[in-house]
C-alpha cells in the first residue's frame, strides 16, 4: 500500500470511530489546505453525507478568498455549516490593531468555547500535524480537554499498539486528530491525488504566497514561485523555512511580548 | 561542629533597580532606616551590573557567575538571524548553571522566588516560582502543585505594567501588593520549609522607578506613596532580617542603578536616518527590512551587522565587516542630542571586548551604552528619534549595590562575581 493510502485508510478509520462513540459531534474547517483536505476524507468516511455540521469560527478578520470558498464549497457539497462569532468581544472592539493574544484569546477561543456550550458537542473533529509546530508534536489522536479548555499534555492516554482511549468525562470534550501522522508534503500529495479544490492563497503570485493561512491581519506570505501545486510539492523537498514562519507568534510570547511592550522593553 | 546543625544558610533578597547612590542618600536614610542601618553594620558597596544594563542578563549573570556569551542570554528580545525571526528568550535559552542548580546538585535544599528569567520553572532540589515572563500561574512553579498554593494566597506574578498609561493609582495598589504578597509567602515557607538556599526577588522597585522616578524626583503626585511603599519595604526587610539566624549569610543586592530620563532615543529611526537601515513597501517591521541594510538595533542599544552567510537578506560582506563596524562605532560616538550639542552614546563596545563565551556568535556586533538620561529604544515604526513617553526612569550601569552579612564581598566588581563570593566563603 502507497503512504498516501496508508495516512488516509487511518484518518478514515478514526474519523468514523470518534462517531460512533460520540455522535454529538462537529468539525473545524477553517478553510485552509489540512482542515479541507481533512474535509474531504470526512466526506468519504461517510460516502458523501456528512453526519454531522461544520463549524467555521469566523474571526471576521479571515482573507475574502476564504469567505469565498467556505460559501462555494459549503453550497457544493451540502454541508450543514455552522458559522460561529464572538459577536460580544467584537462589539467591544476587540481587535489585532490593539492586542493580539486578545484577539486570538477572544475572537478564536472564546468563540469556540462559545459554540461547544451552545450546540453541546461532546468532540471536535481538527486537521493539526504533528509536524507542524512543537507542541502539537505532543498531540494525541483522541486528545480531551477539560471545562477550562486545558490540556494537560503530561497526563495523557498512551495510544500504544492503536488503542485509543475515544471516551471523554461529561465535562469533557475530545479533540479528534485524524490527519496527526500527516505532513506537509502528504497533504499536498494527497490534494494532487485526489484533485481536492484548494484556496488561491496557497498559490505564488507576484513571488509571494501563503504557506499557512489564519487571520489577513496576522500571517504574512512567503517569497515563493510555487504557483501549481506540482512546484508547492517540489519547493518543499529543499525548503528550509518552517511551515508556520508566515504566521503571528505564539500565544505564549505574544503574552509576553505584549508584557515587555508595557514595559517599554519592545 | 555537630552534624545538621549550625550549618550555613544563605539568605538572598534582590531588590530590582535600587541604585547604591539612592541608598546612601539621606532620604533613604530618613525612609528606609532599618536597611539604612544594616548597611552601616556590614560592608555595602557599589558595584556594576553588565551590558545591556537590562534585568534578564544582569540576573543571569549573578545567578550563573557568568557573561552573556557564556550564558547566552543577552536582553529581553532576541533575534534568529536566519530565518529571521524576533524572539524572546526564556530560561529555555540559558545555556549555564545557576547559584540554585548548584546547591540542588550538593542535595541541598533551595527555594527561589520570582527571579527574573526562570520561566518556564526549572526542576530544583525545592521550590522556584516564575518571574513576570509567566503566562499562567498554573504553569509558574516547580513542582507544578505548588502553584495551588500561591492561588490559595492570591499571589500575583507581577504588577499590569499596562496601568501606567491608563491609572497609575492603581499601578501603585497593584506595586503594594504584589510586594507584600511577595513577603508573605517568603516568610511563611522560610518558617515551614527547610531551605539551605533561599532566593526572594522584589520586582517592584524596579516598576517604582520606571513609572514614579518623576514624582520621586520632583515631588509629584505619588511622592507619598512613594515614601510609603519604600517604608513598607523597609520593614518587610525589617522581619525577614529578624527571623535569620546569626550565623546565616544574609546578601542583599540591585542589578543596576536608576537616573531620570531627558529622552528615549530610538536608535533605529536614527539608523534610517543615517540611511543604514532601509525599508521598502512601506512596511517598517524589522523582519521586512530592506536587503541594502547595514545595520538594525535591538533594545537597548544593541546593533546587528546585516552581515553576508549570517543574516537572513544578509549583504555586508564579511571583508567589510570590521571597518563597517568601526564607521558606526564613529558616528555613535558622535550622535549629539540636537538641542544641547552633548553626546547621546558614552560608551561603545564590540562583542569580543565585553563578552567572551562559546555564545559570542549569538551577541550583538557591537553595544552602545548611553549617557544617563538617554533611553536607548529599538521600535522600526517610528521617524522621530527622540521621543518621551509614560516611562520616566531608566536604568544605569554603575550603580547597583550589595550588601553582605556572613560573606565576604570585598573583592566583587560587578553582579558576576557573586556568585562565586557565596559559593567560595
Amino acid at each position: 500500500m502507497d503512504n498516501l493510502t496508508k495516512l488516509e485508510n487511518e484518518s478514515i478509520f478514526i474519523i468514523r470511530e470518534a462517531y460512533y462513540q460520540f455522535k454529538k459531534v462537529a468539525m473545524l474547517w477553517s478553510i485552509g489546505k489540512d482542515s479541507t483536505a481533512l474535509l474531504w476524507m470526512v466526506r468519504k468516511a461517510f460516502y458523501g453525507k456528512l453526519p454531522f455540521p461544520v463549524l467555521h469560527i469566523d474571526t471576521g478578520y479571515k482573507f475574502k478568498e476564504i469567505y469565498q470558498f467556505r460559501d462555494e464549497y459549503a453550497k457544493k457539497w451540502n454541508l450543514n455549516l455552522l458559522v460561529h462569532k464572538n459577536e460580544e468581544a467584537m462589539r467591544h472592539g476587540v481587535g489585532p490593531d490593539k492586542q493580539k493574544l486578545t484577539c486570538c484569546t477572544e475572537l478564536k477561543t472564546n468563540a469556540l468555547k462559545d459554540a461547544i456550550a451552545k450546540y453541546g458537542f461532546k468532540a471536535l473533529y481538527l486537521g493539526i500535524r504533528r509536524d507542524e509546530h512543537g507542541i502539537r508534536a505532543k498531540e494525541r489522536f483522541f486528545s480531551p480537554r477539560d471545562e477550562d479548555f486545558e490540556w494537560n499534555y503530561k497526563d495523557q492516554p498512551p495510544e500504544l499498539w492503536d488503542q485509543y482511549k475515544s471516551k471523554a468525562k461529561d465535562e469533557e470534550h475530545l479533540r479528534i486528530h485524524p490527519l496527526l501522522s500527516w505532513r506537509e508534503i502528504d497533504i499536498w500529495e494527497y490534494v494532487r491525488r485526489e484533485n481536492i479544490p484548494i484556496t488561491s492563497l496557497y498559490f505564488a503570485k507576484n513571488g509571494k504566497r501563503y504557506r499557512s493561512i489564519g487571520c489577513e491581519t496576522c500571517c504574512n506570505p512567503v517569497d515563493s514561485d510555487a504557483d501549481t501545486i506540482d512546484k508547492i510539492i517540489e519547493e518543499l523537498k529543499t525548503s528550509t523555512v518552517s511551515e508556520r514562519s508566515g504566521r503571528a507568534q505564539d500565544k505564549e510570547s505574544a503574552y509576553m511580548m505584549q508584557k515587555l511592550r508595557s514595559l517599554g522593553y519592545m | 561542629m555537630l552534624f545538621g546543625k549550625n550549618k550555613k544558610r544563605t539568605f538572598v533578597l534582590g531588590i530590582d533597580g535600587f541604585p547604591y547612590s539612592f541608598l546612601q542618600d539621606r532620604f533613604i536614610q530618613e525612609n528606609m532606616p532599618k536597611l539604612s542601618s544594616f548597611t552601616k553594620q556590614n560592608l555595602t558597596k557599589r558595584m556594576d551590573s553588565v551590558y545591556p544594563v537590562v534585568s534578564s542578563v544582569a540576573w543571569t549573570s549573578f545567578a550563573t557567575g557568568q557573561n552573556p556569551a557564556e550564558h547566552n542570554i543577552f536582553g529581553f528580545v532576541d533575534r534568529t538571524p536566519n530565518p529571521f525571526q524576533i524572539t524572546i528568550p526564556t530560561a529555555r535559552e540559558r545555556r549555564a548553571k545557576t547559584i540554585w542548580q548548584e546547591f540542588s546538585a550538593q542535595g541541598k535544599k533551595v527555594i527561589v522566588i520570582n527571579v527574573p528569567l526562570t520561566y518556564p520553572p526549572e526542576q530544583v532540589n525545592g521550590i522556584l516560582t516564575s518571574c513576570f515572563l509567566c503566562t499562567d500561574i498554573n504553569k509558574s512553579t516547580y513542582p507544578a502543585d505548588f502553584s495551588g498554593y500561591l492561588k490559595e494566597k492570591n499571589y500575583i506574578i507581577d504588577v499590569d505594567a499596562g496601568l501606567a498609561k491608563e491609572n497609575k493609582r492603581k499601578l501603585m495598589d497593584e506595586l503594594f501588593l504584589a510586594t507584600d504578597k511577595r513577603f508573605e509567602i517568603a516568610l511563611e515557607l522560610f518558617k515551614n520549609k527547610e531551605w539551605d538556599y533561599f532566593q526572594l526577588h522584589i520586582m517592584e522597585t524596579d516598576r517604582l522607578f520606571h513609572f514614579f522616578w518623576n514624582d520621586l524626583e520632583m515631588q509629584g503626585e505619588y511622592y507619598p506613596d512613594i515614601i510609603k511603599f519604600l517604608a513598607k519595604l523597609d520593614t518587610h526587610i525589617d522581619e525577614l532580617q529578624n527571623k535569620l539566624n546569626d550565623e546565616d549569610r544574609f546578601i542583599m543586592l540591585s542589578d543596576h542603578g536608576f537616573c531620570g530620563i531627558n529622552y528615549e532615543v530610538q536608535l533605529n529611526a536614527w539608523l534610517k536616518q543615517q540611511g543604514l537601515l532601509k525599508f521598502t513597501n512601506g512596511s517598517t517591521k524589522l523582519p521586512e527590512y530592506h536587503k541594502d541594510t547595514v545595520c538594525y538595533s535591538l533594545l537597548p542599544g544593541r546593533i546587528f551587522i546585516n552581515l553576508e552567510g549570517r543574516e537572513e537578506k544578509g549583504t555586508v560582506k564579511k571583508s567589510e565587516y570590521q571597518n563597517i563596524r568601526k564607521d558606526i562605532k564613529n558616528r555613535l560616538l558622535n550622535f549629539t542630542d540636537p538641542a544641547t550639542n552633548e553626546n547621546i552614546i558614552d560608551r561603545v563596545f564590540f562583542r569580543e571586548e565585553i563578552y567572551s563565551g562559546p555564545y559570542l556568535d549569538n551577541a550583538a556586533d557591537i553595544i552602545a551604552h548611553p549617557k544617563r538620561g538617554y533611553d536607548l529604544k529599538g521600535r522600526t515604526e517610528k521617524t522621530d528619534i527622540f521621543e518621551k513617553s509614560h516611562l520616566n526612569g531608566m536604568h544605569t550601569y554603575d550603580d547597583a549595590f550589595i550588601y553582605a552579612k556572613n560573606c565576604d564581598i570585598s573583592k566583587i566588581k560587578s553582579i558576576m562575581d557573586v556568585k562565586k563570593a557565596i559559593l567560595t566563603n
